[in-house]
This record gives C-alpha cells, sequence and structure tokens, in this order.
C-alpha cells in the first residue's frame, strides 16, 4: 500500500509493506508521476517499510 | 561439516512469463529457504534470483505468458548456484557486461548487482541462460 503526506508542493511516498521491485514499480511510478503533475517539486520517498529493492525500483 | 558434494536443498521451477508468477516462486522460495540460509543469504539469494528472473520474463519473453522461465536453485557445499533459462531469443551479453548505466538512466544496473552480489555468472552463448554462483556467508553454515 502507498501511503502519501502531502503539504503545499512537498510529499512524503511510503510503500508500507511493499517490494520494490519490477512487477510492483509501475504502480509506484504512476502515483508518483501523478504527483508531479499535481504541482509536487519535493518528492521524498521512504523506504523504512521496504524489505527488497531490486534494480528496477533503484530504476 | 558439509561434504562439497552434497545438495543441501534445490527448487526446481518452471513458471510462465509473469511478474506474478514471480512472486508465487519467491512465496515458495522463503517458505523453503529462509531458515536454511539465513537472513544475509536470503537476502542475497533472492535478489540475485530477482534480477535473474525479472531479465527472463521481461527481457527474454517480453512478458508473455504463454513463454515459459525455468530455474532451479541449489544449496551445496555452503554455495547457492541459480540457473534460469527462458524461451525468449536471448541477448548480446558480451556487449551489455561491460556497460555500467549513468546515474540518470531509468535501467542497466541489473548487471551491475550481479557484478558486486555474485561470486560468478556466466550465460550461454544465446544469452537465454544464465548460470550465477554466490558463496554463503557463515552465518547460514
Amino acid at each position: 500500500m502507498i501511503q502519501v503526506s502531502r503539504l503545499d508542493n512537498r510529499a512524503i511516498v511510503r510503500p508500507d509493506g511493499m517490494e520494490m521491485v519490477a512487477g510492483s514499480i509501475p504502480e509506484l511510478r504512476v502515483a508518483m508521476r501523478g504527483m508531479i503533475e499535481e504541482g509536487v517539486r519535493e518528492l521524498v520517498v521512504d523506504l523504512t517499510d521496504v524489505r527488497m529493492v531490486d534494480s528496477s525500483g533503484i530504476g | 561439516m558439509i561434504h562439497p558434494a552434497r545438495v543441501d536443498c534445490e527448487m526446481r521451477m518452471a513458471l510462465p512469463a509473469t511478474f506474478e508468477a514471480i512472486e508465487e516462486f519467491f512465496t515458495e522460495f522463503r517458505r523453503k529457504g529462509g531458515a536454511l540460509l539465513g537472513r544475509v543469504n536470503c537476502f542475497t539469494a533472492e535478489l540475485l534470483l530477482r534480477e535473474a528472473l525479472t531479465n527472463a520474463v521481461l527481457h527474454g519473453c517480453r512478458a508473455d505468458p504463454r513463454k515459459q522461465v525455468r530455474c532451479v536453485a541449489r544449496l551445496k557445499g555452503g554455495r547457492l548456484i541459480i540457473l534460469i533459462d527462458d524461451d525468449g531469443d536471448g541477448f548480446d551479453w558480451h556487449g551489455a557486461f561491460g556497460e555500467i548505466a549513468e546515474v540518470p538512466a531509468c535501467s542497466g544496473r541489473g548487471l551491475e548487482i550481479f557484478r558486486r552480489y555474485a561470486n560468478h555468472v556466466r550465460y550461454n552463448d544465446r544469452g537465454n541462460l544464465v548460470a550465477i554462483t554466490k558463496r554463503c556467508a557463515k552465518e547460514s553454515l
């Protein structure tokens, strides 16, 4: 589940319990692109509860 | 003492070339391999398997569910051996292995993960089969 905290043009994205891997990264990418289109200019991704990041998750 | 010829654990699986099938594979992998491999080795094993399986599904088979990916993960004498092949056409690994992804690049880091985490990586000529060897850290032995 992707949790988002917004304040003006800042956002913190927290992919709770998700793995940032090839199969799940499109969902996160769509969410983040949507925020940028809505005017977010400072985007923080909080990886505290992410167990696995593969090369797709890095980018 | 672990005999070098002894196979401690082996998983063999043929899966359709989909990301859903990869996640099903890891549900089974963690159940079987988690206790045996230990925390650090299990993470490394999963990362290497993920990169190889993702390459096979995404680049090898273009995520076509009619195509198949075959995977063997074998723990033997303190070494993890991963063999993955797919129904795809393969790729030019000779050229790709020397490339390093630029910081802003959106892809190309899978082989870098192989370089940093695996002890040996070998492809067949066609580039649709990879064999990866990783010596396991002491915690699992």
